[in-house]
């Protein structure tokens, strides 16, 4: 027993109160260094484990059958032992083991599509958005499951890119968050899986907004079949993507504090989000993700939303599409304008003492 | 280029390892308060630099004589002692230990693989060697965790 435990059984025992001594004592629960050195030997084990692989079954590459052949049978095998894995090194081997495998499906995949007329990149980035999007529900892991949301993000980027939608991607992928985020204790028996999604699709947008500044597609090598007219419309669509996002985290925030409703300036803060959201999309998804965070009490959620929204600034005024002045400009217009809405909201709407709740600590 | 990355993580050793001692001897005998995690910290700045020079060494030369040689299990002898026996911290065993796993993984590569004819078998027992090794230490460390919490 730690020192702060006997003070306080030391304290409440002063006070009257009695407590009853657990029958049976908890399962000790190894500290995070521990786990974490057993995710290392996992993967420096995994590495050698897939050289082995690699050299034994050099000739199944040659072949794009038996690479979607071998591929299924190592994504089966690294499901049993999700199954059965007891330690994190058994846990890290087995994503590893995981993640060869769908190497070696994406690899078979290309194989296949590269005889047909149709672009390669947009087949295979949705085949592979259905192939995470099938192993993320099924994958008995939290590790498995935030990774394969993490890997749909990047495969919906890729399918979107070809046809000059890139720009959906991060409004898509913040909207299908903020839902997960927002219905997080809807199903009390898979709570753990609700969040590691939410945590997979948050890293995928930090990496798009991070590898792709603005919206600015880094495919150049992709060939693009789309019409002008519909890559025109996408950064429009992607403010509809984050503004819907931020209807759906007004409504949550409504429900629970009925006082609000009743406001036209809550009404208001989506359409000038929304405005930002066209000019600078990552600064509209910054903003979501902040005001998540804030709405359920999620303090790594503020954190990143505060990194996004910086690197959501950052990547706008290092845009070389626009002049320097314009931008600079631009940004005084729009930190005015949000000030101006924040004081006005301050003013307008009634104030609850004591209304911010923790996580953990809900009304 | 190789000698001064050398000298640069020797005097990342020197200065960290100064700190770590300076540290642990003002909250030892002069009943200084520091916060654990700034003797981590130190630790850490200690550890991963003479790890890196013996991996540097054994990647270059292998396990020739050298004064990292010396010094290394000297090192390691001096945490085991330190926070095993004299002040329990279980985070600086756990480092050493993946010191330790790192060093020598890296001697059975050179040994079976470079020095070898790179099998699949190799590349088999060195997995097992891994797992082992890791499988080993997490046992040990759990047990020195429970002890540790009595």
């Amino acid at each position: 027993m730690t020192n702060s435990n006997v003070v306080l059984k030391t304290k409440l025992s002063r006070a009257g109160i009695t407590l009853k001594e657990p029958t049976t004592s908890a399962p000790l629960e190894p500290p995070w260094f521990v786990r974490a050195l057993q995710a290392f030997t996992g993967w420096l084990a995994a590495l050698f484990l897939l050289g082995f692989i690699a050299m034994g079954v050099v000739f199944v590459v040659e072949s794009s059958a038996a690479s979607m052949g071998l591929g299924l049978v190592m994504i089966g095998a690294a499901f049993g032992l999700f199954r059965r894995a007891r330690s994190d090194v058994l846990e890290h081997l087995a994503l590893a083991v995981s993640l060869a495998g769908q190497l070696l499906i994406a690899w078979a995949l290309v194989a296949w599509w590269e005889a047909t007329p149709y672009s390669i990149w947009s087949r295979l980035g949705w085949s592979l958005v259905g192939l995470q999007c099938v192993l993320a529900l099924v994958m008995p892991s939290q590790i498995h499951r935030t990774f394969s949301a993490f890997a749909a993000t990047l495969a919906l980027y890729t399918a979107l890119s070809t046809s000059s939608l890139a720009p959906l991607t991060s409004g898509c992928v913040l909207l299908m968050m903020t839902l997960l985020w927002l219905n997080e204790f809807r199903w009390p028996n898979r709570i753990k899986h609700v969040q590691a999604w939410g945590y997979g699709l948050l890293i995928g947008l930090l990496v798009l907004q991070g590898i792709v500044p603005n919206e600015q597609t880094f495919w150049l090598w992709f060939e693009a079949h789309a019409s002008g007219d519909v890559s025109r419309l996408a950064p429009w669509l992607n403010a509809v993507f984050v503004a819907l996002a931020l209807m759906a985290l007004l409504y949550a925030v409504c429900r629970r504090q009925r006082t609000y409703r009743s406001q036209w300036s809550v009404y208001i803060a989506p359409v000038v989000v929304l405005l930002i959201a066209c000019y600078a999309p990552g600064i509209g998804a910054g903003i979501v993700i902040l005001l998540l965070g804030f709405a359920i009490g999620h303090r790594l959620l503020v954190g990143v939303g505060v990194f996004s929204l910086l690197m959501g600034i950052g990547s706008y005024y290092y845009w070389l599409d626009t002049t320097l002045l314009v931008k600079a400009l631009s940004l005084l217009i729009l930190g005015l304008s949000m000030l101006t809405l924040r004081w006005l909201l301050h003013k307008r709407l009634p104030l609850r003492e004591n209304a911010h709740t923790e996580r953990g600590l809900d009304e | 280029m190789l000698a001064s990355s050398d000298a640069a993580l020797w005097g990342l050793y020197g200065l960290n390892t100064l700190a770590l001692v300076v540290v642990e001897g003002g909250t030892r005998y002069s009943g200084w308060r520091s916060s654990q995690w700034v003797i981590r910290v130190a630790a850490v700045g200690s550890g991963v630099p003479i790890t890196l020079l013996v991996m540097f060494l054994i990647a270059d030369a292998g396990l020739v004589w050298s004064p990292v040689v010396a010094i290394y299990p000297l090192w390691l002898a001096a945490l085991y002692g330190v926070y095993r026996y004299g002040r329990p911290d279980l985070f600086m065993l756990a480092g050493g230990c993946v010191s330790v796993i790192t060093v020598a993984t890296l001697l059975l590569a050179r040994r079976w693989l470079w020095e070898g004819d790179w099998q699949e078998g190799s590349l088999m027992l060195i997995t097992i060697a891994v797992l082992a090794m890791g499988a080993g230490a997490v046992v040990w460390l759990k047990r020195l965790h429970r002890a540790f919490s009595k």
